[in-house]
Order: structure tokens, then sequence, then C-alpha cells
């Protein structure tokens, strides 16, 4: 069925996305930290065990007429237990724990709630990806290395930081560099601010980080 | 010592000498720039094939199931993980298509193969069950929801493959496509196929046919060399499939021969030097084997154009009976030579023994003659084989060797033969005719009731003779299993006179086999219909395609309130409106994709009767539910379908085979019986020249038996070689068969019998020494052949001595 296991497919790219914010939110707490190399930096992570916070999501696509908006929470709590909400325009929630996604959603013809479950490993972009989480989480910057080039640059309040893509491929062999020509971070001293990925032809998602609504 | 120098002073003698190497030569040449050797199931087929016997030959040798080779990748040591393993997989699947070496490699990544199948992709509408639902797809509430769909799906940033991709197909009519083709249980992790174990796996589909082993054996050095190249230590791969399965049994047997063979030749080469003392005569005892099997193999190809590796292993067994023709002619020159030139001399001896080989031949010949009319091209090549070689054997004992200096520089070494066959033949001088004819016969009757009331006699199922490891068959099999691979034993055939008939009741039988997978029957099925629907399916599916004007007002319509830019969609309108009106597509138009191999293994012609056939190939098949559910409800219902059981159906051919090898076999005794009356002109004589043989049969039978195994057609054909061992052996040691011009009188110092007997004794422990290594082989079939021939030998050696009349001293 068309909107069975591409449905699923969509939507673990949506939490694919939300997901960098995650990642780079730990990266930009021990900011100085980065003067002295991404193995440092990736150090302090240990150390957080719960963060929740707000997003606004952008997309701009080839086939929209305008850019779309997105707004919703994301939650980590260590080890390996991630949770996005979506708020706005729909509400849908996505929840990875052991590398089972559950996915929860309002069906809009009967008007209950529907539950989907799938593996993770099946759908390599999304692995990769919690695979990179987990290698930030443990300070382990060998799969970054792997799996991106990256360039820091800083200035007095802000800092850029940019994944270049490598090799590997998606569930349809399509090389990563294919889809993304970078992931493009900035943050200032104190907290992340966005997260763009740029596309070909016009293709980009920016994420911006609003509001930490809880952290320990 | 013999001294067997070439002495060539005659001039004529070297023109003939020249003549018969130029022969061989060009038999050689021949064979070698010629022939043709086949291997495959055709040697047990009867030439009036039935329908069944096509199809079944047409998946053995055309099917696709040979022809695939299976690549597990694992770490044993430790748990490597997915990604690793996928990614490695992902490389060797890239190295080897870049090999451009095989047909098609797949690892599980959604139909990548036929992902850019352009010819296949143009037809997407025509060809994708989904379009069955066409006018619901295409109406403004479908389109819809897919385009519903589709939003969540680009909130993803896609690739610009997927842009144009997405552009043309929105609906993604040709991703359920390929799904539909998708048939592995197998879970797919990063991308490639993984099993329960951890295991990533890739299949490799070979251009060539799997029997072909020297090409099987090239293309799995190049994945192996790929492997080696691309894996790193702590990785390790396991190849499997059908080429795998036939080159190891290959390397076993030729291993196994090579080794046996060694031992028993250089015990042979011991024991005739022991006898003869001369190296050159050892060689020229060979010439004859030899020349035999170039000539059989020669006017096989020549009258079939081809030969059946079976019939020519077989062949060379059953002409064993060459090599005793120079051992007579060698030993029969121990009578002393003190009348005549040397040349002279060979000439006499080979004439003085002539009428007993030729007699042997004769009625061996008339045995294997039998087997040419019979209805199996692979009896009667055997035959013709057979036949082509012992004449040529004769034909080269008798006009080439005598041509050869034998003379002996010490004439003392002609005693010590003689005083060492004295040794020989000791054990069986003493002996009372009468009283060992009544044994003989009362052991024959008791061996004959044994046969009767042996409780499985034959053995109709080859598998029991197989050499492949039991190991190896689990692995293929749990490979195929894992894969929904068809499992080859279950096979359901649709005939038609037309492709497109064939296609259509392809697709009446499509529910059905979705009913014996809901109801767990079976767990997949294969079939053309899948991958290229009927005409009239197409053109039922194009007139569901909405025209342009309507799509377009539609599409606006369903993207009037959603993000959707609807002008970029034009490519997808094109798209519909080619399909609606393009001509169907056909299996022709194929011909040069990536899915024609496929196409025609599942759909072909026999060009004969013109007839099509469509085959399903089915996959997790219940043993015990198929049969019933095909004949209660498919067959009840659709009448030109039939299921066929491979394995019910080669056992019953082979059983066919076998039935029509023992009728022939008994017409051949009983003329060979006729022939031995008008020959010796007396009942008398005959029970001497017949109970040798037909004993020797009887009794290799009933001990086969009684060693635990059952009759197989190997034992069989190799009953025919103890047949013409006995019939020999019986003529030469028989002294009242004896026409010859040239009487033993001249030679009177010297026992006829005794050498004749002699001659026999050697011949016998030969056959035995070669025979009997062959039947301590743990390959079935060697086992079969060697255990027959050395039992037959003795037997028909012992029956021979015990009937004759004592020898005179």
């Amino acid at each position: 069925m068309i909107f069975g296991k591409n449905l699923i497919n969509q939507m673990l790219k949506i939490l694919f996305a939300v997901l960098f914010p995650l990642i780079l939110l730990f990266l930009i707490q021990p900011v100085f930290a980065f003067n002295n190399g991404l193995q440092k930096v990736l150090l302090p992570f240990n150390t957080i065990s719960h963060i929740k916070f707000s997003y606004t999501e952008i997309r701009k696509s080839v086939f929209f007429k305008k850019e779309q908006y997105s707004h919703g929470q994301i939650t980590y709590i260590k080890p390996d237990i991630i949770i996005k909400e979506v708020l706005n325009p729909q509400n849908k929630t996505y929840t990875i724990v052991n590398n089972i996604l559950t996915i929860v959603s309002l069906d809009k013809e009967s008007k209950k709630l529907k539950t989907n479950k799938v593996n993770i490993e099946n759908f390599p972009q999304l692995y990769l990806f919690v695979e990179l989480v987990k290698s930030i989480l443990s300070g382990d910057i060998k799969f970054i290395k792997s799996h991106y080039t990256f360039k820091l640059n800083e200035e007095e309040q802000m800092w850029t930081l940019t994944l270049f893509p490598l090799k590997s491929f998606d569930a349809e062999n399509i090389a990563q560099e294919e889809v993304l020509k970078k992931i493009k971070i900035t943050a200032n001293h104190k907290q992340l601010l966005t997260i763009k990925m740029l596309g070909f032809g016009g293709e980009s998602t920016e994420i911006i980080i609003n509001t930490i609504l809880e952290r320990s | 010592m013999l001294n067997s120098s070439f002495s060539l002073t005659s001039p004529n003698k070297k023109i003939t000498l020249l003549l018969w190497f130029l022969l061989i030569f060009l038999l050689m040449v021949y064979l070698l720039t010629q022939a043709n050797i086949r291997s495959d199931m055709s040697f047990f087929l009867s030439d009036e094939v039935s329908n069944d016997e096509k199809i079944i030959q047409h998946v053995l040798n055309d099917g696709e199931a040979n022809r695939l080779i299976f690549i597990q990748l694992f770490n044993s040591a430790t748990k490597s993980s997915a990604l690793t393993l996928a990614h490695l997989n992902k490389e060797v699947r890239q190295s080897l298509e870049n090999s451009r070496q095989f047909t098609l490699i797949e690892n599980g990544d959604q139909g990548k193969s036929l992902q850019f199948e352009k010819q296949l992709y143009d037809y997407r509408y025509l060809i994708s069950t989904e379009v069955n639902q066409l006018n619901a797809l295409f109406s403004i509430q479908s389109l819809k929801k897919y385009f519903d769909s589709l939003a969540e799906k680009l909130q993803m940033i896609v690739s610009k493959q997927e842009q144009i991709r997405i552009a043309q197909d929105p609906l993604s009519v040709w991703s359920h496509y390929l799904k539909s083709l998708q048939k592995t249980p197998l879970h797919i992790k990063n991308g490639v196929w993984f099993n329960k174990k951890n295991h990533t796996i890739l299949l490799i589909k070979t251009k060539e046919n799997g029997l072909d082993l020297e090409a099987q054996k090239k293309n799995i050095q190049i994945i192996e060399e790929h492997l080696e190249q691309i894996l790193p230590n702590n990785i390790s791969y396991d190849i499997s499939g059908m080429a795998v399965i036939a080159l190891d049994n290959s390397k076993k047997i030729t291993f196994q021969i090579k080794v046996i063979s060694s031992v028993a030749s250089i015990i042979l080469a011991l024991f005739l030097y022991f006898i003869f003392r001369s190296i050159k005569l050892l060689i020229l005892v060979s010439l004859p084997l030899l020349f035999a099997i170039i000539v059989g193999a020669c006017v096989v190809n020549l009258i079939y154009g081809y030969i059946h590796g079976i019939a020519l292993a077989f062949g060379i067994t059953i002409i064993g009976v060459a090599v005793d023709y120079p051992i007579h002619f060698f030993l029969n020159l121990q009578k002393n030579n003190s009348l005549s030139s040397e040349l002279q001399y060979n000439r006499e001896i080979i004439l003085s023994i002539w009428p007993k080989i030729k007699l042997g031949l004769i009625t061996t010949l008339i045995g294997f003659s039998a087997i040419i009319f019979s209805g199996f091209s692979g009896l009667n090549q055997l035959g013709i084989f057979a036949i082509s070689g012992l004449i040529s054997a004769a034909l080269m004992t008798r006009y080439l060797l005598p041509l050869f200096s034998y003379k002996n520089k010490n004439k003392n070494e002609n005693k010590s033969i003689l005083q060492r066959m004295s040794f020989w033949l000791k054990p069986i001088q003493f002996r009372t005719q009468c009283y060992y004819r009544i044994i003989i016969l009362l052991v024959i009757a008791m061996a004959i009731i044994h046969i009767s009331l042996s409780e499985k006699l034959w053995e109709n199922d080859l598998s029991q003779l197989s050499p492949v490891a039991k190991e190896l068959k689990k692995k293929d099999f749990q490979l195929r299993k894992s894969l929904n691979l068809p499992e080859l034993r279950y096979l359901v055939v649709i005939s038609a006179m037309s492709q497109e008939q064939v296609l259509q009741q392809s697709e009446e039988l499509t529910p059905y086999l979705e009913y014996l997978i809901k109801e767990g029957v079976i767990s997949y099925y294969d079939t053309s219909s899948r991958y290229i629907p009927s005409i009239k399916t197409q053109t039922g599916r194009q007139k569901l395609l909405p025209d342009t004007l309507n799509l377009q007002e539609n599409l606006k319509a369903a993207l009037i309130d959603s993000p959707f830019n609807s002008e970029l969609f034009t490519p997808f309108i094109k798209g519909v409106n080619n399909n609606k009106h393009a001509s169907p597509l056909t299996m022709e138009q194929l011909t040069h994709s990536l899915i024609s191999g496929k196409i025609q293994s599942l759909l072909f012609q026999d060009k004969l009767s013109k007839q099509w056939y469509g085959l399903v190939f089915l996959s997790g098949v219940k043993n015990e539910l198929i049969s019933d559910a095909f004949n209660n409800k498919i067959s009840k219902d659709l009448e030109y379908i039939k299921l066929i059981d491979i394995k019910i159906h080669s056992n019953q051919l082979i059983e066919q085979y076998r039935i029509e090898a023992v009728n022939w076999f008994f017409i051949g005794s009983i003329f060979i019986l006729i022939f031995l009356f008008f020959y010796t002109k007396e009942l008398k004589s005959l029970p001497a020249l017949l109970i040798p043989f037909s004993g020797a049969v009887i009794l290799t039978v009933s001990i086969i038996l009684l060693l635990g195994y059952s009759l197989s057609i190997f034992h069989l054909v190799t009953l025919l070689l103890v047949v013409g061992l006995g019939i020999d052996y019986s003529i030469f040691i028989q002294s009242n068969i004896d026409n010859s011009s040239l009487t033993d009188k001249k030679y009177e110092n010297i026992n006829t019998q005794q050498i004749n007997t002699f001659s026999v004794l050697v011949c016998s422990i030969s056959s035995f020494i070669m025979f009997f290594s062959l039947s301590l082989s743990s390959i079935p079939v060697l086992k079969a052949i060697g255990l027959t021939a050395s039992i037959g030998t003795i037997m028909a050696f012992l029956l021979t001595v015990l009937i004759s009349k004592p020898c005179k001293h």
C-alpha cells in the first residue's frame, strides 16, 4: 500500500530532520571546547541525561508553492529514548526506543488515533542518523569522521559548524551526498540557533530552536 | 624378457604403421576440434519426449535456478555492525557489477537493478497492478490522498533524481510495481538483505548455465578475487548455489578418480609387469582400449553431432573388455616359435586366437546392439559407442599389434612366464566338472530366489546416489528458502497456442495462487504475468487511464488547497497520456532488458510444436498440501493448469529408462543365445558358454543386494560389461570353441587351453584391480560401478573356470 511503508519512511525522514537540533544542542553546550577540537566538545555530553526543547521548521521544496512551516517539541532521555511531537499543522508523535520507532497520529477519516511500529534498521538514513547521535553522545567522533567532513567558523558571539556528507547510501541506494549538499549549524555561545540542510534544486530545511523547556 | 622394440624392417609394415598413426592422429584432431559433450538430463529421456519432459528439460537447462550464486558475508568472531556489513555488501555488488561478468546482481536494494530500466518504466501505468483501480486512482479524491502522502514525503529533502521521478510519477505507481517484484522475506537493513543470523546476502545470476562447469569455475574465481580484495580480515564469506554444488561434486569426483585410478593403475602396472616383464608391453596393452575410446567418441559425435557425458563415462566402463584382446595375444605369443619368422609367427598367433576374439566380439556386439534399438538416445549412444569401440579395439589387436616385434632375447624368459603360469593355475586345475556344475546351478538358483524375494530391488531416486554433501544441500535449501526462491520440486505449467493466451491464463491463475499463500500452502509464486501483463490486461488498463484534459482538471481540483504547484506535474500528465495511446508492451520489446532472462525462463515456446508454455515457480511449498490443493480446487476450475512434481516425474523417468534398459538387456541375451546356438550348432556346449555370463550377472546382482544396496541404472549398465567379460572368458577357456584354421598342433609343447586359462586369469585380475579400487570410492555412482564390475569379473572368471573342462597335464 502506498500509504503504508512509504508514509512511515516519510515520517522517519521528518524525524531525521528534527534530530539534528538535538545533537547540536549538545554540541553547543561546551562551545568553548570547539577551540580544542571536536573530541573535547563531545566529552561533557555524558553529563546530560534529559533535555526538551521547542522548535520551528521551515521547509522549501521545488514542488511547493511557498515555504511550509511546522512547530513542535523534541525530548531526549539518555541513553536511547527520543520523542518528537509535532503540534502544528497536525498532531503527530514519533518515539524511538531501542531502534524501534512508534508513530502515533490521528486518522483523518476515522478520527481515531492510529499507531505504527517499525524497526529503524530498515531505514538506513535514519538509522545512520541515530548512530550518529549515539556516537556524539558517547564522545566517539570516528563515526562522524567516516560519514562527514566538517568545518568550524567562529566569530565574536556566534559560531557556525558545517557538515559535508561523505559517500553513504539510503534505502533506495541514493548516495547521501546526492541528497544533501551540506548541513549548516549556527549558534551563539549559550544556545543553538538554527540548523539548515541544503539540498539540490532549491531544496532546503531550516530548523530554528526556540526554547529549552527542560534540562537535567 | 620380452623385448618389444619395434623393428620396422619391411616397407609394407612401415606404411601400415604410418597409416594407423595417421588414422589415430586424424581422429584425435576431429575429437579435439569437433567433439561436443553434453551433460544434461536428456541422457535419460526417451526420443519421444513428452511435454512434461520438455518443460523439465527447459527448467533444468535454461531455467534461472541453476544460474544463481549466493554470497553470505558475516563476522563469525565478533558481532559486526549491520552497517559495516551493509557497506561491504554494496561495495562487493558495485565491484562485481563493474566486472560486467554477470547478468544480474541483487542485494535487496528495492529493485535497484530494475529501477532505471527505461523500457519498463515508460509503461508503468500499463504494467503495475496498482492501475487496476485506476478509475479510482485518478479521481479527485484519490489524487488528493496520494498528494497528501507526497506532501509528507516532501518534508524531507529529496535528491535531484527523486525530484524528476516525483514530477513524472507522483502516485508512485513505478515504485509499487518494483515492490510487487520483491519476493524475499529477508530483512532489509541499511538497504541490503540480512538473514536471521545477521549475515548479509548477495544473489548473483551468471550468464552461463550452472552445469557449464568451466564457465562457472571462472565465475566463482572472479567472485572470490573480488571478495578477497574488498573484505577485511575479520569478515568471512560463504558462496553457495547450484554451480558451487556442481563444482564441488566435480572436484570431489575428479579427486577420487585421480587418486583411485592412480593407485589402481600402479598396482595394475606392477601386476602386468610381473606377468610380462616389459614396460613397452604395458603401453601396448592399453593401446586398443584408448583407440576404442577415441573411435567410439568420434562415431557417436559424427552420428548425433554431440556426445552425452554420461554415455561417454558409461561407454568407457563397458568397453573395458577391450584390454583383454591384447593380453590374450601377448600371452599366446608364449608358445614357442621355432617354425617361422617373427612377423609370420605373430600373424599365426593372432590368427589362432582371432576366431575366439571374433566370436566374443560378435556375441558382445549382439548384446550391445539390442540397446541401439531402444527409444532412448542415451542408450542408443551407449550402444554405438560400445560397438564401434570394441570393433576398433579388436581390429587394432588383429592388424596393428602383430606388426611389432616381441622377440625374446633370452629364451629362459619364456620359461619363466610359463613357470609363473603353472604357479597361478595350480589352484584351479584340480576340479571335477560335473560336481561343480551342480553346485553352480544350485547357487545361481538360490541367487534368483534371493533376487525375486528382494524387497527393494531398484533404486529409482537418483538423489540417493548423489555425492553432494548433506550440509551443502541444506545450506543451499536454506538460502533459497530465505530468498523465497523456487524450490524446484513443484512446477505449475500453463500451455496454450499463443504467448497472449498463456499470459491471460496466468492472470486467471493469480487469485488462486494468492489464496494458496493465504492458506499457507505456498509462501510465494513467480509467474510471467507478474512482470509483463497480457495485452488484454494492458488494453483494459489503457481504457481506465483518463485523457489529458480530464486528468488536468482532476489534478487542478485535487491540488487546489494543497501546497503543491500543479504546473510542475506536466511530466505526469504526459506519461499517463503516452501510456493511454501506446501499443501494449510485449516480450519482444524487452529482449535486451535486464528482466528478459527472467521472463524467458517463465514463458517460452517449443520450437517444434509452436506451443507456448508458461511456468509458475512455487516457493515455501507444503508438500503434504500442495497436490490436494491443486487437484481439488485449481485443476477443476482451470483445466489448462497442470502441477508437475519434478521429483516424482524424474524418478518415473529413471524407472522408465531402467525398465527399457532391462528389457533390451534380456532381448540382447536372447539374441546372444540364438547366435551361440547357430555358431556351435549343438545344444550340449551352450551351457558352458551361457552359464558364465548369465550366472555372473545373477550372482553379482544377488551379492549387491546382500550387501544392502538396491540396484540403480549405474549397476545395470555396468552389468553389460560383466556380460562382455563373461562371454570373452568362456570363449577363451572352452577348448571346444575353436574353429581356427591354424591348429595348435604346431605348438604342441604348450597347452593352449592352459595359456588361454592363464590369459583369462590375467584379464580378470586386471579388471578386478581397476574396478575393486573404484568400489572403495565414497561416491555412490563410482562405488556402484566398481562394485558391480569387480564382483562381476570374479564371478565370470570363477564360473567359466569351474564350468570348463579341467586342463590337461
